[in-house]
């Protein structure tokens, strides 16, 4: 797992990861995990929480199989930006660091180079930076900080808007997603953003280097100190002897008092303000010390950091536990929970429902006529009720009534030959709420319509009984159902009767 | 039949047309897409569910189509028996019989899986009566031999249960109810562990089947409660910009930056509830549709916010805190007051409505603001931001409704296919004091570490065990 995976990653499940991008097919990734790592897929799923390897694994498969014949991804755009940055940051640190040496070895020949400055920006001034990287490490590390690093996250943007232009808004936005949540992609981020900074440092400390040792090389330079404050060369000495303290072990890198006491510059007199035998050859021997003090101050503890910064930067990728929401999102993908239905689909288990456009009609008010009365299944228990119910609607001569539906196919049979025989004109079928209108209920009626012959109506009364009494109507939903299933007789003259109330 | 499939254990959902029989199927197996509907026959071919644990077939469950001839089916039978013992045998004809369908077709299917050795759930309606027919279907089950359950259903709020119970007890030596529409998790083991009585020898298996169920319950509730955490990290992290032009002012932009805001979020809200209803199987969820009302009701809403979250007195308990924790930090980087219209951005409530920490979400800020760096470390130039949350109130309302409809999500069967039902009012106010301080917690925890520029995996963690607390109460 690299910076640009980590990335792609990141990017691609910062939306909770529903579903693999278009086209992608995730269907051999766990399977091709669980080859590499030789056990079964169900194995890979009991690991997959405890296992932070094995999910990263997953996520990197699975990246392969999505970066596949795409390049919209931000991680290698990423990675190359930070490249590019870093070889700037190089150039920029070599040439600033060449510059500051040529500029504070400079010598034409009438003053000494004066050591105290060059000590100054080049090696305390550098262990103050230090200091303040170790401030800005241990500040990190303690919880809950912003990133002091951020600092470096505008002239980074400020950079790349210029470098990359539009690529970059679309790139700053997904970087943008990212950091809402991880912090450990924050730490990752952080880090990576650290070693670039420090590339500069290293950059810097070996252009100054290059630049003293060709000018100490190819040019014979003099040194001297000289302050206006009343410091004695002791007090140098003394000073110059704590910062060469990490090169303690060579001496011939630590001026002696005598050097030092040589080459303490008098700028009115323009000369050396303690003249001795040899200060030639004495004020000369100050640029080891110089040479040592860059390389301990700058070169050598930037050069660590660097080291140190891309460790930690690589240490956070493979700490990332790949255990956010997205990434259970697609685990859960990848790895189908165990316990699981399936079945067919639906099309296969359905039936074709008719057409609106074909429901029986509903039948309103029919005072008077003439009716026979069929009792279909449990409503015959009632018939007392319904006679009184139907006369009390409708007002209607019932002529006869028969139990029908029930145990006994015979008495449909005599039940619709006596409907024939007696020529009946109005058809009344009742039937409780709750009964379905079922195949036999519709083959019963066409035996009703070939007994009365076509025209005469029928009407099906859907009551709900209870107590042995009529209480009331069959809900309109109920209605609705016997008109679609009555309508597919295609028979105009076949009726649902409305509701009481209607 | 491989000896492998004969021991694992089969049922048979039979019955009359429309008493819910697929219904109770979906409801079981968690499967939104089981055609269902009040027209008689719905189901027109018979459908093999199978419930598998770790690629071990655990057991089987057949929708078949409802009974639409069980008179006419018996007289057949009748017909061709002379004894007790032959009965099972004319089953056997009657289906080899009327094979190619006709008129039996929906008998045949029905009857086929069962003569594959199935226990049977005979599924009836109490908001009908008892009708001779069913009396008929009863007569034919029993004839082929098989055990059997026989479960209560209701399809309408009429209740005739005590007209069915003595007739199915003489028919059936297990008679439970089951309400395939309001059947939650516990209901749906409670049955399955039922049906261990169907048969002894399938008890292994069934046990199998409900600790495979438990446990991905268990992972679910989890996953849930982690998607309900990260949307509220993320909405309360969420910071919204705009550039600002030379010489052009802050009110420029500071309608459309707030619509922005609004819209953001409420894009968040939608994507975990999306998230959230994959999780418990639910893909196809209709919320679209207008009567969800309050959950539909825009997040911004007087109504959503007099309805969900805390009470008066438990918010002004917590603000304090808010107050401290994040307020204190964000107010101290947006640097004063004086900045722009108030600096607070109004919840779209009036100001009646709002009492401490009520009127606003989230402050505005410049980019000259210390914020600039920690939240948007990336922006160069001039332009004016929203974001993160500040207010207590609308983190809790947003929490709220989110617990609201990851509730209602998980206890929703499968077979309902109307549009998802939700409480009314929220869950949060009524929480124990030691749940509701624990949430409170970890959100205050985490925006703090928003405000420095990432919330801590552990606090988010937290959050989330928080929010597996209270799903687990309810
Ligand atoms: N309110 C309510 N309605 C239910 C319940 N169970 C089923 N229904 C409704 O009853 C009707 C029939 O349900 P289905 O599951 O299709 O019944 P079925 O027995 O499979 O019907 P067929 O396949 O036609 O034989 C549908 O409109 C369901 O919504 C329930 O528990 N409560
Ligand atoms: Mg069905």
């Amino acid at each position: 797992m690299d910076l640009a995976a980590l990335i792609d990653l990141e990017w691609l499940l910062r939306d909770g990861a529903a579903d693999s991008p278009k086209g992608v097919r995730d269907g051999g990734v766990a399977d091709r995990v669980a080859r590499e790592r030789g056990v079964s897929v169900r194995e890979l799923r009991a690991r997959l929480d405890a296992d932070p390897a094995l999910r990263a694994d997953l996520a990197e498969e699975w990246l392969d199989t999505v970066r596949n014949g795409r390049n919209d991804l931000p991680g290698e755009r990423v990675v190359h930006g930070l490249d590019v940055a870093g070889w700037l940051l190089i150039g920029i640190g070599l040439l600033l660091g060449g510059g500051a040496s040529k500029a504070l070895l400079a010598y034409d020949g009438t003053t000494p180079v004066n050591v105290l400055w060059f000590v100054f920006v080049l090696c305390a001034g550098q262990i103050a930076l230090l200091v303040l990287m170790l401030f800005f490490i241990l500040r990190t590390k303690s919880k809950r900080s912003g990133s002091a690093i951020s600092v470096l996250h505008r002239p980074i943007a400020a950079l790349a808007s210029r470098f990359f232009g539009e690529g970059w808004q679309s790139l700053r936005e997904s970087l943008r997603a990212m950091r809402s949540r991880q912090a450990l992609f924050a730490d990752v981020e952080r880090w990576t953003l650290f070693s670039l900074a420090q590339r500069f440092g290293v950059a810097f400390n070996v252009g100054a280097l290059v630049v003293a040792l060709a000018t100490i090389a190819f040019s014979d330079l003099k040194f001297s100190w000289s302050t206006t404050l009343d410091v004695t060369p002791e007090t140098v000495h003394a000073g110059v002897r704590a910062i060469s303290a990490p090169w303690a072990w060579l001496p011939s890198a630590i001026p002696s008092l005598d050097v030092v006491d040589a080459s303490q510059w008098d700028r009115m007199a323009g000369a050396f303000i303690t003249k001795v035998e040899d200060s030639d050859r004495l004020v000369k021997q100050w640029w080891t010390f110089l040479i040592a003090g860059v390389v301990a101050w700058g070169l050598v503890p930037r050069t660590v950091a660097l080291v140190l910064g891309s460790w930690f930067a690589r240490r956070g990728i493979r700490a990332y536990g790949f255990d956010h929401v997205g990434y259970q999102g697609l685990f859960d993908r990848l790895l189908p929970v165990q316990a699981g239905w399936s079945g067919p689909s639906p099309e296969d288990v359905e039936g074709v429902e008719p057409t609106k456009a074909v429901e029986a009609e509903s039948a309103r008010a029919m005072s008077g006529a003439s009716t026979w009365v069929l009792l279909w299944g449990s409503a015959a228990r009632h018939d007392a009720a319904v006679r009184d119910e139907l006369t009390r609607r409708y007002a209607s001569d019932i002529r006869a009534m028969h139990g029908v539906g029930g145990a006994d196919l015979g008495a449909d049979e005599r039940a619709v030959d006596a409907l024939g025989r007696e020529a009946a004109s109005r058809v009344i079928l009742v039937a409780a709420a709750g009964q379905q209108p079922t195949r036999e209920v519709l083959d019963f009626v066409l035996a009703i319509r070939r007994a009365v012959g076509a025209g005469k109506p029928i009407v099906a009364v859907l009551l709900e009984f209870a107590n042995g009494a009529a209480v009331g109507d069959a809900l309109e939903e109920e209605r609705a159902q016997w008109r679609r299933s009555l309508g597919t007789l295609d028979d105009p003259h076949v009726y649902v009767a409305t509701g009481a109330a209607q | 039949m491989t000896s492998d499939t004969a021991s694992t254990p089969l049922f048979v959902v039979v019955g009359n047309v429309n008493q819910g029989k697929s219904s109770v199927v979906a409801a079981l197996s968690e499967n939104e897409a089981i055609p269902i509907d009040s027209y008689p026959g719905t189901t027109k071919h018979a459908g093999t569910y199978v419930f598998k644990s770790a690629d071990r077939e655990l057991f089987r469950i057949v929708d078949t189509p409802g009974f639409q001839r069980p008179r006419q089916l018996l007289a057949w039978l009748q017909a061709r028996t002379q004894s007790a013992a032959d009965r099972p045998g004319a089953v056997r004809e009657f289906v080899e019989t009327m094979a190619d369908g006709g008129e039996f077709h929906d008998e045949v299917e029905l009857l086929k899986p069962l003569l594959e050795g199935a226990g049977i759930l005979y599924v009836v309606d109490a908001s009908s009566h008892l009708e001779p027919s069913n009396e008929a279907e009863m007569e034919i089950l029993r004839w082929t031999g098989q055990p059997a359950m026989a479960l209560i259903n209701r399809v309408r709020d009429r209740d005739h249960a005590d007209e069915w119970r003595p007739t199915l007890r003489q028919f059936f030596h297990i008679v439970r109810e089951f309400d395939a529409h309001r059947a939650c998790f516990e209901d749906r083991v409670a049955l399955l562990r039922g049906f261990r009585e169907i048969r002894a020898e399938w008890s292994a298996a069934i046990d199998t089947a409900v600790a495979a169920m438990e446990s991905e319950w268990r992972a679910r509730r989890k996953r849930s409660a982690a998607v309900i955490a990260d949307l509220m990290c993320k909405a309360l992290a969420h910071v919204e910009h705009r550039a600002l032009a030379e010489g052009v002012d802050e009110s420029a932009v500071s309608v459309e930056l707030e619509d922005a805001y609004k819209a953001a979020q409420r894009k968040l809200e939608v994507a975990a509830r999306d998230e959230v209803e994959r999780v418990f199987r639910h893909p196809g969820l209709e919320r679209d549709d207008p009567s969800v009302e309050l959950l539909r009701e825009d997040l911004f809403s007087e109504t959503v916010w007099k309805a969900f979250g805390l009470t008066r007195t438990q918010l002004l308990k917590y603000g304090a805190g808010w107050g401290a924790a994040i307020g204190a930090g964000i107010d101290l980087a947006v640097g004063g007051l004086s900045f722009f219209t108030g600096t607070l951005i109004g919840a779209g409530i009036g100001a009646a409505a709002g009492w401490w920490g009520g009127q606003h979400v989230a402050r505005v800020w410049p980019s000259s603001s210390k914020l600039a760096r920690t939240l948007l470390p990336f922006e160069t130039g001039r332009f004016v931001a929203i974001g993160p949350v500040t207010s207590p109130r609308y983190a809790w309302v947003l929490l709220d409704r989110a617990l609201v409809h990851c509730l209602a999500v998980r206890d929703r069967s499968h077979a309902r296919r109307d549009a998802l039902e939700l409480a009314k009012t929220g869950v949060v106010a009524d929480l124990s004091k030691e749940r509701r301080d624990a949430l409170d917690r970890a959100m205050r925890d985490v925006l703090a570490g928003i405000a420095k520029g990432q919330a801590s995996e552990l606090d988010v963690a937290r959050l989330e065990t928080a929010i597996v607390n209270v799903l687990t109460d309810r």
